[in-house]
């Protein structure tokens, strides 16, 4: 018993002898002379008259003054009971200490060269912004939240100022006060230590941050005090002055909310809280009435919980009130937090990529590759998940990067499959099968793509044009005597574009370039549609000559709608240039993404997609020609002429569409 | 009424830096991320691509957009405000069906509206058919017929899906000019439409037509299917065709510049409207009775819209299936239509809750430079969807790559990323593509509170998000429907942005019913083509009765 009160009487007294506290003995000196100095000066006193007045009873031992005393005392013995319950701050600038190295894997001293004085006031300097600009936060923090006001409150009821009112304050907001201090004192003392070694020492003034030592003896105690101190406009916008701080604690509204800062103003100022003391002010000190005695110890001390526990409160039983009456409407009402949870729930259902599956980023339609995926699935029971679009998919890819879901990439043409190696998209896939099965002129020197399937660009011809039918090569629809006889899509389209490169492959870019200017000085109407729509064009007469893909011409002969078997009957087909360099062809094919989680299964599919069943397939869902040599054609696609591809590599066809599409921009197409 | 020369808002120069202002720019950064990333993709080098282009497609390319935009532009007006006056100014029968009826084409999408009637008006048609039926003609040689994928058939079903935008603002503001002005243009025997009306409605009718223009300046769907070479189309080209994004990325920066002038024009329309109605009796016109040959024209000039935009298309979809190509009732669509609605919702919710706080901070707390940001983070409507996508993509890549070296870095843990794939990507990219609509909704709704309703409430000693939630949000409610509707049924339509950044497996009506389009096989996907228009109806007429309470305001 005897010990602990010896400690709670070594607890009351150290703040005095401690030079690092403000009511340390010295500092209250100096505030002490300073008031007299001030009182001497300002109003013009004798030293006596002066004395007596700092010394008044009236603030000395009002009422308020006599409660800061009881206060102080009762908190001092409350915290003896917490105190060694909270944490350290040593402890947890340890424990911050040690995370950091495990965070950054091990450590690194920053700075070593430079001198120890340096960093020790660099270390000064940031543990006083840290302090001061934290201690502005939670008072502005306290003034701000209802909850928190209830507690501050008793600090502001204080309606005499003297230096004890700073130990006026609710043990509630003492212990949110105390775990500030620690937790930035542990945060700047782990950090630095880390960072800089034991350098990271402060420079003390007895013991004392030099920052705060500087403060205190610059007359910190006024502050709560009836001495008038300005530092003038251009100082007070830096340093909180004690007449700054009075304001503070103004009764009058204007003031209200002002100046939270501690030493420094300039969070103030940013804050727009910052009030200037500009001239003497007359002011009271405390807050409205509150029907709680304000100095009564049960209205300081238990006062604030009840006030919390009302405004905790009345809005709960407010909204249960309100629940009740609109249940009802509630329950019928579809709620917009069930909306978002299902929005949310797909696109985590979605997002992540799974093991037995594979994921397909594709060019091609899905209903086009559908039934490719359901023989995949039939043998091997993988799951295949697609997204289609038809342009951009390139760039989401790279955008992605590392964290792409894709594993497999799928166009219908030689352009684009030929961007994703450009870009750097496609893994390398080293395959027998791959190797056997797709002639060497319809993959990738490079093993990043290879070609699943073949299309040729073929010239459709009206049955009535007995004349045209005669046609043998693409260089003929330059000729004059078709003019107004050809229908054509637009020449910027990829599949033109490729033909185009093919002919500059062939016979260099000038002579392109005046075929191209020929077709469209024998174009019948402003290119425009798709393939199904030249051949329609040529069955409404508008046209005699067109180029194709050969596979719209399939997918016309064994339409649904019965006119449009008609258009198919309208037309023969020629694979031109079976003299020379053979049949311009397209390819679709794929590529495994370059940072695929599943290459092996990827793999799998690509080799699959050359295989008999896909390779058939392929003519049986889009008439398109297998790329695979030991695949036969099949009856259909046989029935419309057995031809010589163009056999130029088809990786040239892309490298020069770019220059292809210069000469169609030129050419007007 | 009173000619308020006071503005709304103080006239605060400097940025004032509290958590209102933060919260706002940090939602305008997020908004203009994306389009800042095109921009970046544009700052690269072309290699002497535009020479050129200048040289050859260019001049081309923006001599049809001018053109186009000219086309569109006259069409809707011709539509939007003729309609628009004549419900509000006659009384006839079936008015109340025509007034909202008249919304109906806004959901119908541009590019539908293209197939349809392509469909319907080409060779092969049912009206070129019945035409050389009853003429005996044989073939297309044998007659004239007015080709519909055309610069002019462009302009016409575009004008007549999007002339709504610039229907919905003439009606609203025939109907809040109060009608003592047109009284007074009586007494004075002047043309009501020419001398009180038209003036008066001209700032709105103008914001209308900046919308409408800007979607003709973005659209791809249309254009490529009719093989107009407009700017889009031309980045398109460029992009694929020469393997150059920076290039094409460059030509979006050029089209940019149509639309800035276009944003302008808007700013300066309601820059004019600063007039405002503090009378509470202030009475709309009361419509004149319309009988016999009056009626009949009323009938017409309503009637002709409807029918071109709405009717048309959505008959030929119907022929479709009722002739049998789209009866397959099956699962994967009706997902698509859960999918559109919970997405056109939420975007809808979020657009209008992001265009509400930027326009209320911007104009109360701001100061001119926020002003300005908060307008601008409303650009993303001018792009075309895949290039915005594409920004989209390339912001959400970056932050996402942040992302992951910090967590891996700090914790070790791998990151999968959540902006780069998932339905996030696809909410962000509409979000910030249809905040133009959203935006225009709250600034109009903003324009015609009486200034000091703000002021008001601050002397009654209530904070900023007091009298924004309980003052300023109550009042503007109803343009903040209406602009949340718009946004919907824009959602509902929107294609290029879902096609590009959507999910594995997630499939949308629009996505769905492309990649038969794509194919010219409208005719497959006919029924959930007619699901779109459909869906889109409901807020359609919602929205026309919050026009109505407008009308019936004070």
């Amino acid at each position: 018993m005897d010990g602990l009160f010896l400690e709670y009487v070594r607890d009351l007294t150290d703040p005095f002898v401690n030079p690092q506290k403000r009511v340390f003995f010295g500092y209250l000196g100096i505030a002490f002379v300073l008031a007299i100095a001030v009182q001497i000066y300002a109003s013009r006193t004798d030293l006596s008259k002066a004395v007596a007045g700092v010394l008044s009873r009236k603030v000395w031992l009002s009422r308020s003054a006599l409660a800061d005393y009881k206060i102080l005392l009762i908190n001092q013995f409350l915290m003896m009971g917490v105190a060694p319950r909270l944490i350290t701050k040593l402890a947890l600038a340890t424990a911050l200490f040690e995370s950091l190295h495990v965070w950054l894997d091990g450590r690194v001293i920053l700075l070593p060269d430079a001198p120890d004085w340096a960093i020790a006031s660099l270390f000064s300097c940031a543990l006083f912004l840290m302090d001061d600009v934290t201690k502005y936060f939670v008072h502005r923090a306290l003034h701000r939240w209802p909850v928190l006001w209830a507690f501050h409150r008793v600090h502001h009821s204080a309606e005499t100022l003297t230096p004890f009112t700073v130990y006026r304050t609710h043990p509630v907001e003492a212990l949110i006060f105390s775990l500030r201090g620690i937790l930035v004192h542990a945060v700047a003392i782990g950090g630095f230590l880390y960072f800089f070694g034991s350098r990271a020492d402060l420079v003390t003034v007895l013991g004392a941050n030099v920052f705060l030592f500087a403060f205190n003896v610059a007359g910190s105690n006024l502050r709560h005090s009836h001495v008038w101190i300005t530092y003038g406009p251009v100082l007070e916008r830096i340093f909180i002055s004690p007449a700054q701080h009075q304001i503070h604690h103004s009764m009058d509204a204007r003031h209200h909310d002002r100046n939270f800062g501690a030493v420094l103003a300039i969070w103030d100022w940013m804050g727009g809280s910052l009030c200037l003391a500009q001239g003497r002010q007359r002011l009271r000190f405390g807050v409205r009435e509150t029907g709680v005695d304000a100095h009564g110890m049960r209205g300081v001390f238990l006062s604030p919980f009840d006030e919390v526990f009302l405004i905790i409160l009345r809005p709960l039983i407010k909204d249960i009130q309100k629940m009740t009456t609109k249940m009802t409407q509630l329950i019928r009402r579809p709620s917009l937090t069930g909306t978002m949870a299902f929005v949310l729930s797909i696109s985590a259902f979605s997002a992540p990529a799974q093991a037995a599956e594979l994921n397909i980023y594709s060019h091609r339609q899905p209903f086009l590759i559908q039934p490719f995926l359901d023989a995949y699935k039939k043998k091997t029971g993988t799951t295949i998940n697609i997204v289609y679009a038809s342009k951009g998919l390139a760039q989401r890819l790279q955008a992605e990067g590392a964290r792409s879901p894709a594993d497999v990439i799928l166009t219908v043409d030689i352009a684009r499959l030929f961007v994703y190696a450009d870009k750097d998209l496609l893994a390398t896939v080293n395959s027998e099968v791959l190797n056997k099965n797709v002639p060497a002129h319809l993959r990738d020197p490079g093993n990043k793509w290879f070609a699943f399937s073949k299309r040729a660009r073929i010239i459709a011809v009206s049955k009535r044009a007995k004349d045209a039918v005669g046609i043998q090569r693409y260089e003929a629809l330059a000729d004059p005597k078709w003019k107004g006889r050809l229908c054509s899509r637009p020449g910027s389209h990829v599949y033109n574009r490729a033909l185009v490169a093919s002919m500059i492959h062939a016979v260099g870019v000038k002579a392109a370039e005046a075929w191209s200017k020929g077709v469209v000085e024998n174009l019948a109407r402003r290119p425009q549609g798709n393939d199904r729509a030249q051949v329609k064009a040529i069955y409404e007469g508008q046209c005699d000559i067109a180029i194709i893909n050969n596979y719209y011409f399939g997918k016309l002969k064994h339409a649904k709608k019965p006119e449009q078997r008609d258009w198919a009957k309208a037309v023969t087909l020629i694979f031109p240039n079976q003299k020379d360099r053979g049949t311009h062809v397209n390819i679709s094919g794929g590529g495994i993404a370059k940072h695929s989680k599943n290459k092996a299964e990827a793999k799998k599919f690509l080799e699959f997609l050359t295989m008999k069943t896909a390779q058939d397939l392929y003519a049986a869902v889009n008439f398109e020609y297998p790329v695979n040599p030991d695949v036969p054609l099949s009856e259909e696609l046989k029935s419309w002429g057995v031809f010589i591809e163009d056999r130029m590599p088809i990786a040239r066809v892309a490298e020069l569409a770019p220059v292809a599409q210069r000469v169609i921009d030129r050419a007007g197409w | 009424m009173v000619a308020a020369t006071a503005p709304l808002v103080a006239a605060r120069r400097r940025l004032e830096f509290n958590p209102w202002v933060f919260a706002a720019v940090v939602i305008a950064a997020i908004l203009l991320g994306p389009i800042l990333a095109v921009f970046g993709a544009a700052a690269g080098d072309s290699g002497g691509l535009w020479r050129h282009l200048f040289e050859t497609v260019l001049p081309r390319y923006v001599a049809n957009t001018l053109i186009l935009m000219v086309g569109v532009g006259v069409v809707c007006l011709v539509f939007g405000v003729s309609a628009a006056w004549t419900v509000v100014r006659y009384d006839f029968i079936g008015r109340q069906w025509f007034q909202w009826m008249l919304l109906l084409p806004a959901a119908v999408p541009a590019y539908l509206i293209a197939y349809t009637y392509t469909d319907f008006l080409e060779y092969a048609g049912p009206v070129q058919k019945m035409l050389r039926e009853q003429f005996g003609w044989q073939s297309a040689r044998d007659y004239w017929f007015p080709e519909i994928r055309s610069m002019g058939g462009a302009m016409l079903v575009m004008g007549a899906v999007l002339y709504p935008y610039v229907y919905v603002m003439a009606r609203t503001a025939f109907l809040l000019t109060p009608a003592s002005l047109y009284e007074v243009g009586m007494l004075a025997n002047r043309s009501l439409f020419w001398k009180i009306g038209l003036p008066l409605a001209r700032p709105a009718i103008a914001a209308g037509l900046a919308l409408a223009l800007m979607e003709t300046i973005s659209d791809f769907g249309t254009v490529e299917y009719f093989a107009i070479e407009t700017l889009t189309l031309g980045i398109f080209n460029v992009w694929l065709g020469m393997n150059s994004l920076t290039a094409a990325a460059q030509i979006a920066a050029f089209a940019f510049l149509f639309v800035i002038a276009l944003l302008t024009l808007e700013l300066v329309a309601r820059a004019r409207r600063r007039f405002t109605d503090t009378t509470r009796r202030a009475v709309p016109l009361r419509a004149k009775r319309a009988e016999g040959l009056q009626a009949v024209r009323c009938w017409m000039i309503c009637g002709a819209p409807i029918l071109i935009g709405f009717v048309g298309p959505v008959a030929v979809l119907g022929s479709f299936v009722l002739k049998g190509y789209s009866l397959a009732f099956d699962y994967a669509w009706a997902n698509a239509a859960a999918n559109s609605v919970l997405l056109a919702g939420v975007v809808a919710l979020l657009v209008m809750a992001a265009a509400a706080f930027l326009g209320l901070v911007g104009m109360f707390q701001g100061g001119v430079v926020l002003r300005r940001t908060t307008a601008v983070a409303s650009v993303g409507y001018a792009f075309p969807g895949t290039i915005l996508a594409i920004g989209v993509v390339t912001a959400g890549g970056v932050i996402d790559d942040g992302i992951g070296l910090l967590v891996n870095g700090l914790f070790g843990i791998t990151y999968q990323g959540w902006l780069t794939s998932g339905v996030t990507l696809i909410v962000l990219a509409c979000i910030i593509r249809f905040q133009a609509v959203g935006y225009g909704a709250v600034a109009a709704g903003l324009e015609r509170l009486p200034p000091n309703m703000m002021n008001a409430n601050l002397l009654l000693g209530h904070g900023l998000g007091y009298g924004m939630r309980r003052v300023i949000l109550p009042l503007i409610r109803l343009s903040f429907v209406a602009g949340g509707l718009l946004v919907f049924v824009d959602v509902m339509k929107e294609l290029p942005m879902t096609l590009l950044l959507r999910p594995f497996n997630f499939e949308t009506l629009p996505t769905y019913v492309y990649q038969f389009a794509k194919d010219e096989l409208l005719e497959e996907a006919a029924l959930p083509a007619l699901i779109i228009v459909a869906v889109g109806i409901l807020p359609v007429i919602m929205m026309n009765a919050v026009l109505n309470r407008f009308a019936r305001r004070d």
